[in-house]
């Protein structure tokens, strides 16, 4: 019974105290502003870019009436079409190295087709097919620079109108990050 | 002894009207490359991160709105959020303070209202990165102010 009487002032008491501090908290309330600073961040990562290493090119063949070239889009190009080709050929893929930030995914689009010219006639290379095109992905880890090889193929097709000669032309490759 | 009951239940609330309010997560503008052409990063209170001109995101890292949460104040209690003005927010590059990318447009995803019954409000916040041509790469960090304004 003693005690039990102690116990209720003593609580009594500690409710008097925070009836006290609240008052004077709530006239606080009224009309009061917080700050609070915020963080913010970014990641600046390297751009990406695509670099030539080797050209496209459909080596040497005889003039004829018509033909076709073929190149596979692999490292070690596998030639194939219609056309009579000379040895030894200097047939090759188109070679890029892409780079960019690790483990980046981009994507490559190139020109569809192109023309080939030795300034009198002109030769179409269609079937412009790079390795990659949709789901590039860059060596290495993010905040590192990564890299990717591409390889390109297509298709050169010969006329009776194409004299002996050298034919060259461009075609356009664009990378972007996906 | 009614008195004294009527005290305690004021003390106690009035006690929990003790107001945080804490930053809950940064704004993170995420990772991005640049280009030769400049660009924006936008983070959005709600949704996903967007971009414009020569900035390009990278899925590595979305970002995200900043968050920040009210507690302890009044039920129902009128609110406004006071959010940094453009011109005034900018982020350094770590490491080379003078290198910076200026943000702006800060949007938060609730500008006014009440409180709720328990005197608490998490709301968000987003705003627009811009990214120079050819921006240097690294780390970049800043910080901005938000109010809130109990009424």
């Amino acid at each position: 019974m003693k005690s039990e009487r102690f116990s209720t002032f003593k609580r009594g008491a500690l409710h008097a105290a925070l009836a006290s501090t609240a008052v004077l908290g709530g006239l606080g309330l009224v009309g009061n502003a917080h700050a609070i600073s915020g963080d913010a961040t970014a990641t600046v990562v390297q751009a990406i870019d695509i670099t030539q290493n080797r050209a496209l090119n459909f080596g040497k063949f005889v003039a004829s009436n018509g033909g076709t070239v073929t190149l596979t889009n692999v490292a070690t190009t596998v030639v194939g079409g219609t056309s009579v080709r000379v040895s030894p050929s200097t047939a090759a893929s188109g070679q890029f190295t892409v780079t960019g930030d690790g483990a980046a995914t981009y994507t490559l689009t190139a020109d569809a087709s192109t023309t080939i010219t030795d300034g009198n006639t002109t030769m179409n290379v269609t079937a412009i097919t790079p390795s990659v095109t949709t789901g590039g992905v860059l060596s290495g880890t993010s905040g590192s620079q990564g890299s990717q090889v591409v390889y390109v193929g297509a298709t050169l097709t010969q006329g009776a109108a194409n004299a002996a000669g050298t034919y060259s032309g461009t075609y356009s490759i664009t990378v972007a990050y996906n | 002894m009614a008195v004294i009951a009527l005290l305690s239940t004021v003390a106690c609330a009035s006690v929990s009207w003790a107001q945080t309010f804490t930053a809950t997560q940064a704004l993170a503008f995420g990772t991005f490359a640049p280009s030769a052409v400049a660009g924006t990063i936008v983070i959005p209170p709600v949704g996903l991160r967007g971009k414009s001109g020569g900035a390009y995101p990278i899925a590595v890292n979305l970002g995200s709105a900043a968050s920040f949460s009210v507690s302890g104040g009044g039920a129902n209690q009128p609110y406004s959020i006071t959010l940094p003005s453009n011109g005034v927010v900018s982020l350094s590059l770590v490491g080379s303070p003078g290198t910076t990318m200026a943000v702006n447009g800060f949007s938060s995803s609730t500008s006014s209202g009440q409180l709720s019954g328990t005197g608490a409000l998490a709301f968000t916040v987003g705003a627009t990165l811009s990214v120079g041509s050819n921006q240097a790469m690294g780390n970049y960090t800043g910080n901005f102010e938000v109010t809130i304004n109990l009424q």
